[in-house]
């Protein structure tokens, strides 16, 4: 009887330090599946930075541009009224 | 009447079939003896003989018991001898003869001793201390009972245990210690009734029957020699069966009753005259003397007496002895002989000295007494060890609670881990794939802002173009449309120029001051193509050569440098113009420095170009501080 329980009793001690093993392993584990998506979600924010950078770099362009634009169409309308009035000038003579 | 007619007739009708197992044995031994068997069966065959004669005729055991001694000497097989020599041993202690008996019983006991058989030395001694139980030697009895006893127990050989201690009750009882000796038969008794073994039951309902007669206890002591005639008779046994008729005789002397004693001793000497025992028919005639005396036929007595007195002397059969000289005694008073009554009152009193010696009795006592102390010593530590052996289970049975517990808390444990393990990698998984969404649509977004960037610029050079070609293809002399069209083509040129700027920092992720110095560089040359004398300087720390910043620094910084450059060269009419970028507290300061004109800062108002500098410098978290004094050139001085 008393082997019996020793036995038994060696065999609880080594599931046990199977299950603490197991623990360690999983623990282990999980760190570093953590440790591998934190490294890709650091990697994807800066991307994600660089990209937001050149977005505010294209908006800025794009405001630029539309000012451009508008200055460049007042250039352009001052430039008809040039014609316009040497044309006038022109008929008056 | 009737009742003793149905007694004696019940007592009888055994006898018909008496010996007959015994009987049976002995004609199948005899019919495979009969089919010439090897010599070591026919020596097996003869020892056997010899054991199974005993128990019916003596003479035919001692026969075959010196044939058997003869064929395994012959032989050389000492196993086989020691038994036989035991068996012989048995045949002159049925016999009374114990002088052989005990002859026959030493010589087995060397032979098993030599060969280290200790359960057949242990067996011979119980047989020994049978034989000076009947001589009287009853301290080496003891010592000899406890010794085979002592190796009984040690092998758990159950039958033998209960045998020796029958023995042991019958020391006892010759101590006349009758609780005690009792207390060992019964235990005998009951292993021998419990396994059904009639032989034993002959023997000890005999001894239990005996101690009873000894307490004058007639009732108990008549029901277990009636007990111990149906369990002999059952097994063959003629010793036996004529000892207990002998002595259910002896109770009914007691019962004076002398008629039925005689008629009992008469057939207890029917049946023992087939054994040829002396000392049986010389015991049995010593009963018959003593109620020949009760019935006052002293002359009778006297002569039966007489004959027996001088077997007795000569098997030194003592314990019969001093009762034959007791009766003598009386049988001479009563036959007014002075001188015999006292030589044998002198007789009686020596012999009786001799047995009731008592140191021997004491000793005898004391070897009981210490085997039963160290029994009981021995059960103390047996359970001793049962309460350890209870203890080291409780123990045990706590620990298996102990770990089966921890082992259930942890594959909960292990669960609930692997659960929140789950968890966070889907909160994490689910993170990657909305920034990976957010940046695939960035992506897109950007794209498509390169294919418009693409088509801007190239709608952007077709405008320029146009211009270029308007302006000198039709030679207009009007210099207000001349002015007007060098306006337009400036503007749409300092448009692609920041179309290129913004590709330029659209197509890098990371800058250094290289590049911005390359970039910056670019802006002077075509500087120089309108102002040639401008002498410029671009000077980086060596520290700083490898630090990287982001797009937006860059642009922003790039953009801040080419408007201090630009105004320097537009507005202040600078020769001398130096950039130069150092290393200031773990940051990173940019000063531009000319030699133009300056302007008053607490007059001047600023402009667009200089509102947008600080804008620029803010929103990348750095500080901007603009210096200048009229004639002595302007100073901007940059920190990030």
């Amino acid at each position: 009887m008393i082997y019996l329980l020793v036995v038994l009793i060696l065999i609880l001690l080594i599931i046990v330090v199977y299950l603490f093993t197991d623990n360690y392993k999983i623990r282990d584990e999980h760190t570093k599946n953590i440790q591998k998506l934190q490294g890709i979600i650091f990697s994807l924010h800066l991307k994600q930075k660089h990209l937001n950078e050149k977005v505010m770099i294209t908006t800025e362009f794009s405001s630029n541009y539309s000012k451009d634009m508008k200055a460049l169409g007042d250039e352009v309308v001052t430039l008809q009224k040039v014609f316009l009035e040497i044309i006038s000038n022109r008929n008056n003579k | 009447m009737v009742k003793k007619i149905l007694l004696l007739a019940l007592l009888l009708f055994p006898f018909l079939f008496q010996a007959q197992n015994a009987q049976q044995l002995i004609d199948n031994l005899k019919v495979d003896l009969r089919n010439n068997p090897d010599a070591k069966k026919t020596a097996t065959i003869y020892s056997d003989l010899t054991w199974y004669y005993s128990k019916v005729s003596i003479d035919s055991a001692l026969f075959y018991g010196e044939k058997a001694l003869e064929s395994s000497k012959k032989l050389g097989d000492s196993t086989l001898l020691s038994q036989v020599y035991s068996d012989v041993g048995a045949v002159y202690f049925t016999k009374g003869d114990f002088q052989n008996s005990k002859i026959n019983y030493l010589n087995s006991y060397k032979i098993r001793k030599a060969r280290n058989d200790a359960k057949g030395v242990a067996k011979i001694n119980n047989n020994l201390a049978n034989v000076y139980e009947r001589t009287f030697q009853y301290k080496q009895a003891m010592s000899s009972f406890l010794e085979a006893l002592h190796y009984f127990e040690s092998t758990n050989d159950f039958k033998n245990i209960n045998v020796t201690k029958g023995n042991i009750g019958l020391v006892l009882l010759k101590l006349k210690n009758y609780p005690k000796a009792l207390k060992y038969l019964n235990e005998e008794l009951k292993y021998e009734e419990e396994n059904n073994l009639p032989e034993g039951l002959c023997v000890s309902c005999l001894n239990i029957g005996n101690v009873y007669l000894k307490m004058k206890d007639t009732i108990n002591a008549l029901k277990f020699y009636d007990k111990s005639l149906k369990a002999c008779t059952q097994t063959g046994n003629n010793k036996g069966i004529a000892v207990a008729l002998s002595n259910i005789g002896s109770v009914k002397s007691e019962q004076k009753k002398s008629k039925d004693a005689i008629a009992l001793y008469a057939k207890s000497t029917k049946v023992g005259a087939q054994l040829n025992s002396d000392i049986d028919k010389a015991s049995l005639q010593l009963k018959l003397a003593k109620e020949l005396i009760d019935t006052k036929k002293y002359s009778a007595a006297h002569q039966c007496l007489s004959k027996i007195r001088i077997i007795f002397e000569k098997q030194n059969s003592n314990e019969n002895l001093l009762l034959t000289y007791k009766l003598l005694n009386a049988t001479h008073a009563y036959l007014n002989n002075p001188d015999s009554v006292v030589i044998y009152t002198d007789k009686y009193t020596f012999l009786k000295n001799k047995f009731l010696d008592a140191s021997a009795l004491k000793q005898s006592q004391e070897l009981e007494t210490k085997y039963q102390t160290e029994k009981k010593e021995k059960l103390l530590l047996q359970k001793e060890i049962e309460v350890k052996n209870t203890r080291y289970k409780l123990l045990g049975v706590s620990a298996i609670a102990l770990f089966v517990g921890l082992i259930g808390f942890l594959i909960y444990r292990q669960q609930k881990l692997k659960n929140k393990q789950q968890e966070q990698e889907f909160e994490l998984k689910s993170a990657i794939s909305k920034i990976e969404t957010q940046n695939k649509l960035h992506e897109q977004r950007l794209s498509i802002s390169r294919d418009l960037h693409d088509n801007i610029g190239a709608q952007l050079t077709f405008v320029i173009s146009s211009v270029d070609n308007l302006k000198f293809g039709n030679q207009i002399t009007d210099s207000k449309i001349n002015n007007q069209l060098t306006k337009i083509s400036d503007f749409t040129k300092s448009t692609i120029v920041e179309l290129r700027d913004t590709i330029w920092a659209m197509n890098t992720n990371e800058f250094t001051f290289d590049d911005l110095r390359s970039r910056i560089f670019n802006f002077i040359e075509k500087a120089k193509s309108v102002k040639e004398d401008i002498n410029f300087k671009f000077y980086v720390d060596d520290s700083l050569k490898n630090v990287k910043f982001s797009s937006i620094i860059g642009i922003n910084l790039y953009r801040t440098m080419q408007e201090a450059v630009n105004n320097a060269v537009k507005y202040a009419d600078a020769t001398e113009i130096a950039i130069v970028i150092e290393s200031k507290s773990n940051k990173t300061k940019i000063e531009i420095q000319d030699n133009g004109k300056g302007f008053d800062m607490e007059s001047i108002d600023y402009g667009n170009g200089i509102y947008n500098m600080k804008k620029r410098i803010e929103e990348v978290g750095g500080t901007i501080e603009i210096n200048s004094q009229l004639n002595k050139g302007t100073t901007i001085q940059i920190v990030v």
